[in-house]
């Protein structure tokens, strides 16, 4: 009798403890999965559309929530607040299609009424793609133009006259536009400023 | 209240707390895990480390700008304060500070300073920091975090040039005054 009374206990104390052990477990997956979720999704309201390109004017400043801080802290740590630097980032071509190394993209624009401006390429892993010619980026003084100081930037894995960024080896990329010292009527009009445009080519 | 309600319930409050958790905690680790980089850098709190040029390598923090010559000094104002000096050069030139959740509480530029050269006395709050003489003196939010020098490569010509400028900037530890109740 008092063998199986303590069997019962013992699989009651187990039963409970799988209880608990599931909910943490569930508590886990849920709490963990809806932060990133909520990472990737909530900053997004606050964002600024112009084009393919994303930027958000509280990025680098003190009225940013908890959830574009820890967006920041992952892709953009370090970043200025829009009178110092805006970041324009896009992952899409001017028609929403993902950037992909296995296509041919022109970056097409003019300049933008700042100090300095940059366009730089970026693997999946948001670092630098390696190249030969450690080429990662245009700016406004090394990039080619044509008479009406318009540019193109060709972005592809394989060498083309004029501005050439690299690619490497393949994969997904992402662009980054950063605006230096921007004048106020660029971090005032960030949805509505002209920015290069970004069109897909040839696709292997 | 029925049982299975108790555990779904006590299953959601717990998410919730766990979500709150991470998505507060996310830029603390960021931070400590460059701590943690630094430290096996042998790289110290307090001292100015000057990066060299970024290229395809660097993989300390993601996207890195290829245009700019990066110092960065990881801080620790507790025990401490940190007087930063530099010149300015005739390049676009912010020094900017981040406290431990990676807010950005502080930011010059090289048009904002009006000398040839940037002074800065960083002090932890409630503190007796020494006299700052000439420098401007900025209190730190939390006692640790990182201040970021960066130099606009304009041209690459001066680049060599500007790594010169780049060497000069510091920042060196400066004892706080002593309660004498």
């Amino acid at each position: 009798m008092k063998d199986n009374s303590k069997d019962h206990d013992k699989k009651k104390i187990m039963k409970k403890i799988l209880k608990y052990f599931l909910v943490v477990l569930i508590a886990l997956v849920l709490g963990i999965g809806s932060a990133f979720f909520s990472i990737n999704i909530v900053p997004r309201k606050s964002s600024i559309k112009n084009g393919a390109w994303i930027t958000n004017p509280l990025t680098g400043s003190k009225e940013a929530n908890m959830y574009l801080r820890a967006a920041v802290s992952l892709i953009g740590l370090f970043a200025l607040n829009k009178t110092e630097t805006i970041y324009y980032t896009t992952f899409k071509d001017d028609d929403g299609n993902p950037l992909r190394a296995d296509c041919d993209y022109i970056i097409e624009g003019g300049d933008m009424d700042a100090r300095w401006w940059s366009i730089t390429a970026y693997g999946e892993d948001h670092f630098l793609i390696p190249n030969d010619g450690d080429r990662y980026s245009y700016n406004m003084k090394n990039t080619e133009r044509d008479k009406n100081g318009r540019y193109k930037i060709h972005l592809s894995t394989t060498p083309k006259k004029g501005n050439w960024l690299p690619l490497g080896d393949g994969g997904k990329f992402s662009l980054s536009l950063r605006i230096y010292n921007p004048a106020p009527n660029v971090y005032e009009n960030m949805g509505t400023i002209q920015l290069p445009r970004i069109i897909k080519g040839v696709c292997k | 209240m029925k049982n299975w309600v108790k555990w779904i319930l006590a299953t959601v409050i717990l998410a919730a707390v766990i979500h709150l958790v991470t998505v507060i905690a996310i830029p603390y680790g960021i931070m400590l895990s460059l701590k943690l980089k630094s430290d096996k850098a042998n790289r110290k709190v307090n001292t100015l480390f000057h990066a060299p040029r970024v290229t395809a390598e660097s993989r300390r923090v993601v996207r890195p700008s290829p245009d700019l010559l990066y110092s960065a000094c990881g801080y620790d104002v507790s025990k401490e304060a940190l007087r930063f000096t530099a010149p300015i050069p005739d390049t676009y030139w912010p020094l900017s500070f981040f406290a431990s959740n990676t807010d950005n509480f502080f930011v010059v530029n090289d048009r904002d300073v009006k000398s040839k050269h940037i002074k800065i006395l960083l002090v932890g709050s409630n503190t007796s920091y020494p006299d700052p003489g000439d420098a401007q003196v900025v209190v730190s939010p939390t006692n640790k975090g990182v201040a970021i020098f960066r130099i606009l490569i304009k041209n690459e010509d001066r680049l060599n040039h500007l790594i010169q400028i780049q060497q000069q900037a510091k920042c060196k530890p400066q004892q706080y005054k002593r309660n004498t109740e």
